[in-house]
This record gives structure tokens, sequence and C-alpha cells, in this order.
């Protein structure tokens, strides 16, 4: 069943058509890549998906719901979360804050009863930081619940960009370059990690990556994108095959 | 017959606001660095002209020289002791050390010569020609050409020479044009350097115009030049000179023919408008955050 | 529950006894009424800036127009106080003043902020130096608030300078609390992710727009409070207090003391309050020595003496006690 589907997605940047005619579906808990060379506006997909930016034409719809044109905050309500290309953490807080930031979305108590310290205040606050604390523990990151997030290593700060999109319970991830930086081992414990993400949570996620070797081994779907069309779609051994895809990059040296 | 007057007086203060508005728009463009500093260096430009022409006697020519090449040593040497330890640190930090330069610089200079308004000799005195019965003095004349000369002169120098060029590289990708071979720390030292220079200019000319010279003269002057590079789209050199006029205008229609007391809220209430509309400017560039 | 029952208990005894140290020296004559004076205006400034820290220090946006607030609350209050009839107690008149000084304040924060915070960063700093200069110029046109005469005759609810510090350090350590919480919140952790990265927070769920008008608000709230605080301390306003460059010297507090630690905003407030009161050589210099910590704090420390630390009484006693692993049970390591 689809949960996300993009029909004729477009938007120009002064004149220039950075997207034209996109179409992408995503099956409820399936693992899609999104790949093409640089460029191919992949990144702006993900922005125009989270609302970043409004497209010019088409429609995204979530579940049925139709979420162009809303806020970037609401798109996140409405079951989208992200990660970013250049990890975009709250550098000053510390790992267990990043989380309850993400578990904000799920938190009621208004702004007096923080103030005032009533119940409803310190029920909450126990209840999901018990929740963080869970979350970071599956991945691996328990010990780490009280530094502060710029002071982790490289690897696991992308690993907590996850874990605080999860923390909004999304019902599509989208990961942006996930393996970007990482050596072959922490690519392999990615891929692990992408694949027990979906079966623990059941979320659909959509992925943009460079690591052919990544996409291919664990994306059911891929789809390729090339100046900001779609150029071809279908299962990693297709692709694979495709006459357009290699053309793609072979004619522009791609840097796999 | 009035209204001509009032437009030329505008012209003047506005040729002041535009010469001034150029050192912020160009900082800014290449620094990424609202430099609080630069309304103080006028102040500092005015004493030093002040002091040449007063205890040197020296001839008011020389002296807006030895004005210049004050404030364009000052200039260079803030940029270099101040703003060069935090290119790469926050926004934030930039613009408060810039504060603090302005505040040192003030506090500097009321020490020295007290807070005692003291007067500017009348350099550029006599009338030109008359509009009606309403005199346009020589001093007034004098700034407007003399600004015309040095725009025009620095959209030359912009446009034409090599380092200009590489102003503009800075200005547009800093990392791009250091890949390209561009010598960084050159490129911001000339814009200080120049920004530093035309202020010295404004200073005299602004100076014999309002003949008072005091530590925090350069506050407000500032403070409107900036708007109007703000206005006019900071960062666009066109866009400072546009600014810098209308704002000279707007300002002694003001006066002229509402309230002189409302003149700095009128100021004030245009930098707003134009945030609030087109916070890009009237010339400038539309920029949006890389995701 | 319990740990944190016992942590308010240690806090409190803390600040009782603080105060009656203070309190019993001034009424021992020890504290002279000169230096009385001069902790109620530690007093008013700590909670300017604290409430600045709110906006600059914790949400990250450079507000050059504190002082503003500030004004706009102290002439609120000033005129609530003088205009409410004789009949209900003075006491009363100005408690109530000072809530409507908060609220005029606040409403003006709004009314700045949801245009001037679709601007980032430096713009930002630009319109509200703008619209404090706008407030001082209306504020001096005005006949109401008695223009560049001043507003005089402020009544004052006590004369004993000892009775006045015993209101400002309550209010204080009210308002200290109120924003301490406020922090801790999950608004206040919505205020710090906007800081970090506008549009993670924006990614995260958050409404950024509305917790930036939210901090704003409330920061102008504050100052607005401690505007009435120094309306019927000082009993004359004049629009000239209210300039740019008391803005800067707010600013200069939360800079130096630490942008995001309350801690830090309060030694900065007290030790740059007092230091010229008591070392009349240094107060020529002060604006010069000012303006060059700024510059080098900038340069080697930008995020301030304390950078976001918080002083926490609990835990320094828990360390003394040697109960840091108990303490510390909150992550699960230890």
């Amino acid at each position: 069943m689809a949960l996300l589907k993009v029909r004729n997605l477009g938007i120009t940047f002064g004149g220039l058509k950075a997207l034209s005619d996109v179409r992408i579906t995503v099956d409820q808990s399936q693992i899609v890549g999104l790949i093409g060379p640089n460029g191919a506006g992949k990144t702006t997909v993900f922005n125009l998906l989270t609302d970043v930016y409004s497209p010019t034409s088409g429609t995204i719809t979530l579940d049925g719901e139709n979420i162009v044109g809303q806020k970037t905050y609401l798109v996140t309500k409405s079951g989208i979360a992200r990660t970013f290309q250049n990890i975009r953490l709250f550098k000053n807080m510390t790992v267990l804050e990043n989380v309850m930031v993400g578990f904000d979305v799920h938190m009621k108590y208004s702004c007096l009863k923080g103030i005032l310290r009533l119940p409803a205040y310190w029920r909450e606050e126990a209840q999901y930081e018990q929740k963080a604390r869970e979350l970071l523990a599956v991945f691996g990151l328990e010990g780490k619940a009280d530094t502060i997030a710029s002071n982790l290593p490289y690897g696991q700060q992308r690993k907590l960009e996850i874990v605080r999109a999860l923390a909004t319970s999304p019902k599509l991830l989208l990961l942006d370059e996930p393996a970007a930086g990482m050596n072959d081992t922490e690519t392999a414990e990615l891929m692990e990690t992408i694949r027990f993400v979906r079966d623990k949570f059941q979320i659909a996620i959509l992925l943009i990556e460079h690591d052919m070797h990544l996409v291919m081994g664990i994306c059911e779907k891929i789809i390729v994108l090339d100046y900001g069309s779609v150029i071809a779609k279908g299962t990693p051994e297709e692709i694979k095959n495709n006459e357009k895809v290699i053309a793609a990059y072979l004619g522009k040296g791609e840097n796999e | 017959m009035d209204f001509i007057y009032q437009l030329i007086n505008g012209l003047q203060v506005g040729s002041i606001y535009a010469l001034v508005a150029l050192g912020y728009t160009m900082v800014y463009g290449i620094a990424k660095l609202i430099n609080f500093a630069h309304g103080d260096i006028i102040m500092v430009g005015a004493y030093i002209a002040l002091l040449a022409v007063g205890s040197m006697n020296l001839n008011i020519w020389v002296a807006l020289l030895v004005s210049v090449v004050f404030c364009v040593i000052l200039g260079v040497l803030i940029e270099r002791v101040a703003y060069k330890p935090l290119r790469n640190s926050s926004r934030m930090s930039a613009l408060i050390t810039a504060i603090g330069m302005s505040l040192f610089l003030e506090n500097l200079f009321l020490l020295i010569f007290s807070s005692n308004k003291r007067p500017f000799p009348n350099s550029f005195s006599g009338v030109a020609f008359s509009i009606g019965d309403k005199p346009i003095s020589f001093n007034t004349l004098l700034t407007i050409t003399i600004s015309l000369v040095l725009m025009f002169v620095l959209w030359f120098f912009v446009q034409k020479t090599k380092i200009g060029k590489a102003m503009r590289a800075v200005s547009e990708d800093t990392a791009a044009a250091q890949l390209m071979g561009i010598n960084i720390n050159t490129t911001i030292s000339v814009t200080f350097a120049i920004g530093s220079g035309l202020a010295a200019v404004a200073s005299v000319f602004y100076s014999s115009t309002y003949p008072l010279v005091d530590p925090y003269m350069g506050v407000m002057l500032g403070l409107k030049a900036f708007i109007a590079a703000v206005l006019g789209g900071i960062g666009s050199i066109p866009g400072a000179i546009l600014g810098g006029v209308i704002m000279g205008i707007a300002e002694s229609l003001t006066k002229g023919y509402i309230s002189s007391t409302l003149a700095d809220a009128v100021v004030f209430g245009i930098l707003i408008l134009v945030l609030l509309f087109k916070p890009s400017g009237l010339l400038g560039k539309n920029v949006k955050e890389k995701v | 529950m319990r740990k944190n029952l016992r942590s308010y208990i240690i806090n409190i005894i803390a600040v009782v006894v603080l105060f009656f140290i203070l309190w019993g020296l001034m009424l021992a004559g020890i504290i002279d009424s000169y230096y009385s004076g001069i902790l109620v205006t530690v007093g008013i400034n700590i909670i300017l800036a604290a409430s600045l820290n709110l906006s600059t220090g914790f949400l990250g946006q450079l507000v050059l127009g504190h002082a503003g607030f500030m004004s706009v609350g102290a002439y609120a209050a000033a005129l609530f106080t003088m205009n409410m009839p004789e009949g209900i107690p003075l006491m009363v008149r100005f408690l109530i003043s000072l809530l409507v000084g908060g609220l005029v304040a606040a409403i003006f924060g709004i009314a700045i902020g949801i245009p001037a915070l679709r601007l980032r960063g430096d713009y930002l700093a630009i319109i509200t130096l703008g619209f404090a200069e706008i407030i001082r110029v209306v504020i001096l046109n005005l006949g109401f608030t008695g223009g560049g005469q001043g507003l005089k005759n402020i009544p004052t609810p006590t004369d004993d300078t000892a009775s006045y510090f015993a209101i400002v350090f309550w209010i204080m350590v009210l308002v200290l609390f109120v924003l301490y919480s406020f922090i801790r919140s999950r608004q206040g952790r919505a205020i710090k992710s906007i800081r970090d990265d506008e549009i993670a927070a924006e990614s995260c769920g958050i409404n950024t727009t509305y917790y930036k008008i939210l901090g704003f608000t409330v920061s102008a709230f504050f100052a607005g409070i401690a505007g009435g605080l120094y309306a019927h301390y000082i009993t004359i306003l004049d629009p000239s207090n209210f300039g740019f460059m008391r803005s800067i010297e707010i600013l200069v507090m939360v800079v130096l003391g630490g942008m995001g630690s309350f801690t830090g905003s309060i030694l900065a407030a007290t030790v740059l309050t007092a230091l010229p009161e008591a070392l009349r050589a240094f107060s020529d210099y002060r604006m010069l020595i000012y303006s060059l910590l700024l510059i080098v704090m900038m340069i080697f420390k930008p995020s301030g003496l304390l950078g976001t630390y918080e002083f926490s009484l609990t835990r320094l006693l828990d360390k003394l006690m040697k109960r840091v692993p108990k303490a510390k049970s909150k992550s699960k390591e230890g």
C-alpha cells in the first residue's frame, strides 16, 4: 500500500528548472533509494517533501493526506522525519536533550504548567526521558546521554540524528547520505541499523546515497534522478542493467 | 522653489550618507559583517581634520588628506586586530566585537577630548548660487560633486581593476575565490581601507555642514548610513548610493515640511518598512540559506 | 520527585539565608543606605540581564533594544500607579503596576517580535535597535509621558531603601525561578534547539516562529517588570535613561557572564553594577573597559565566562558530602 505519493513534482529556481515531473511512490515499510549524479536534485526532493521549499507544481500525499504548502514542523507532525547531508545536531545541547526535542511533538504540557512545575510536567518529562534513553540504548548510545552532542565522534553524530528523527515517530524517514564519511565497516553497520529500524519501528525509509554497495544491498526499490527528472526506477537488479542509468553515470564520471 | 531647495539639501546630506553607506555595504559584501565601528571612523576622521586645521594650521585639503590616511590605517588595523580572529566564528560574536570596537573608539575619544562639542571651521564658505531667495552654499555644491567623482572612481576600480575584480569574487563566494588564488586577507584589507577612506572624506564634508565635532557624532550618522545601505540592498554598491540619496532627501523633506524632532523616527521607520517588506533591499539579491 | 524536593528545600534555605544576612546587615547599619541603593540596582540589573539572556543567550537572537522594553514597562507601571485611585493602598497599586508594566512590555514584544523575528541574525539586531530608538523618540514627543522634561513624582511604596531592597530581592528571586523553570521545560528546550539550529528544530516538529516569539515576549515581559521596579525606585523617568547605551550595558552583562547561563548573568550583573560604584576611579573608564572586555571576550572566549554552565547548590553540597555517584544517578553509567 502506498504511503507516500509524489506526482508531477517540479520546482524552478530563478527560471531554472531544478526538478520537473518527479514521480515517487513509497510503500509502507519499504526501503527506497534515491540516487543520481551530483546536482541531480536529490536533496531538493527532500526539501520539497519536508516543505523547506514550496514546489512550483505537483502534489505530495502522505497516507492520503496532502502535505504541500504546510509548514515544515507540521509535515514532521504528520509523519515525515529527516536527517541532513551535513549533520545538523543541536550542538550545545546534550545527547539526551537532542532526542527530547524530537519527542516534543508528543509532549503536551503547557508553558504555564512547565514554569509552575505542576505534576503534568514531572510526569511527561520522566516518561519521555525514559523513552529517549530506551531509544538511545537501541543505538548503543545510552552511555552518552549526558555528553554534549558536538563532542560525539562523527559516526555517533550520524546515529544521533537518526535517533532524534525517530523520536518524532515518523511513518516515513528520509536519510540524506547517511553513509557519507564512513568507512566500510561503519557502512556495513549502518546497513544493519537501517534494516533494523525498518523492522523494529515498521516505517518506510527513503534514502539518498552515493555508496552503491549500500543502496544495492538494502533498497527494495531504487529511483534514479538526473537533471531533475526521474530517468529510471525499479529493483536493484533492474537499475544495475538499465542503459540510461549507466549512461548518466558514465557520462559524468560519477564518484561512486 | 522651496521644494527644490530642500531637494538639493537632501541631495547633499544624501551624498554624505552614500559615501558612508558604501563602506558598510562593501565590508558587508565581503566580510559578511555589519561594521558597527564604521560610524566612529567618521568621528575619528573629523577629529583628525579638526586637529590638522585648528592646531596645525594646515590647509583644509591637506587636512582632508591627513584624515584619509589616518582613517585608512585605522580601518585596516581594526580589521586585523579585532575582526580577523573572528572570521570563522559565529555572526553574533563578530557583531558583538564590532559593537565593542565602536564603543571603544567613542570612549577613547571621550577620555581624550571630553564630551564638549568642538566647533569645526567653516572651510568651504560662500554662496555658489541661489534658488529664489535661498542660497546654495559652495560647501553643498562641493559635497555633491566630490561624492559623485568618488563614486565614479570606485565604480571604475571595482569593475576594471584586478583587485576590484578580486573583491567582487570574494563577495560572491569566498571559498571559491580562495581556491582561484585570490588573497583573501589582502582583499579584505583593501575593502576596509577604501571604506574608511570614504568615511574620512564624508567626515570632513559632514563637519563642514554641521560644524560641531563630538565623540558620539558618528553614532547617528553611522546608523543612518547603515540604514541607507540596507535600503539599497546591503552588499550592492549602486544600492548604497541610491539608498543614501533617498535617505537624505526623505530626511530633508521631513525636516522641512513635518518636524525636525521626528526626522530620526522617520529614518528608523523607513528601515523597519524595508526590512518587513523587502529585506533584501531595493537592489539587493535574495539569498536563502542552503539546507 | 524526592530528589527534586530536596533540591528545592536546599535552594530555598540558601536564598532565605542570603536575604537575612543582607537584610540584617542593613538593619544593623553595616550596609548603609548608599550601599543598599546599589544592591537595589544590582537586583534590577540581574532581572534585566537574565531576561535578555533568554532571548540572546538561549534563543540566540541578538537584541540591541532591551532598554526599549524596560522603558515601556517603566512608563506603563509609573503611569498606572500615578493614575489609580488614591484609595487603593500604594503597595497594592505598586505590585499591580509591575504586572502592568510587564504586560505592556510583553505586548510590545509580540508586536515587534512578529515582524522582526522573520529576519535573521544581524538584521534582527538592527531592527530591535531601531524599535528601541523609535520608542524613545515617541516617549520624548508624547504629552502624558512628560516628554523631555521627564515623568516626575512617581510615588514610591517605601522611602526606606532597605525595605525597597527587600521587595526587589524577592521579585528577583521569583523572576529567576520562573526563567530557570521555563528554560528547563520543553518550551525552553525548544528555544535552545532554535539557537543551535533553526532548520533542524523545525524539522523536529518545533514551531520555530511560535517559540521565537514566545521567548522574545517572555524576555520583554521581565524587562518591563525591571522597568517598573526602576521607575518606583528613582521616582523620575527620563527617556534618555533608556538609550542605546543602556541596552549595550545589559548586553555586556549577558555576554560576559555567559550566553546561556543565568548564573553568569547574575554574577556579571552584580560585579558590573557594584564595581563602578565602589571604585570611583573605575567609573570614568567604565565604558572603555566594557568595550575592551567585549572584544577580548569574543576573540578568546565567545561563549562568555561561564558559557552555558549553571551553578547548582545541590550539586555542590553533594560533592562536599561525597555523594557524587548518587547525585548523578540520572546518567545511568554511574
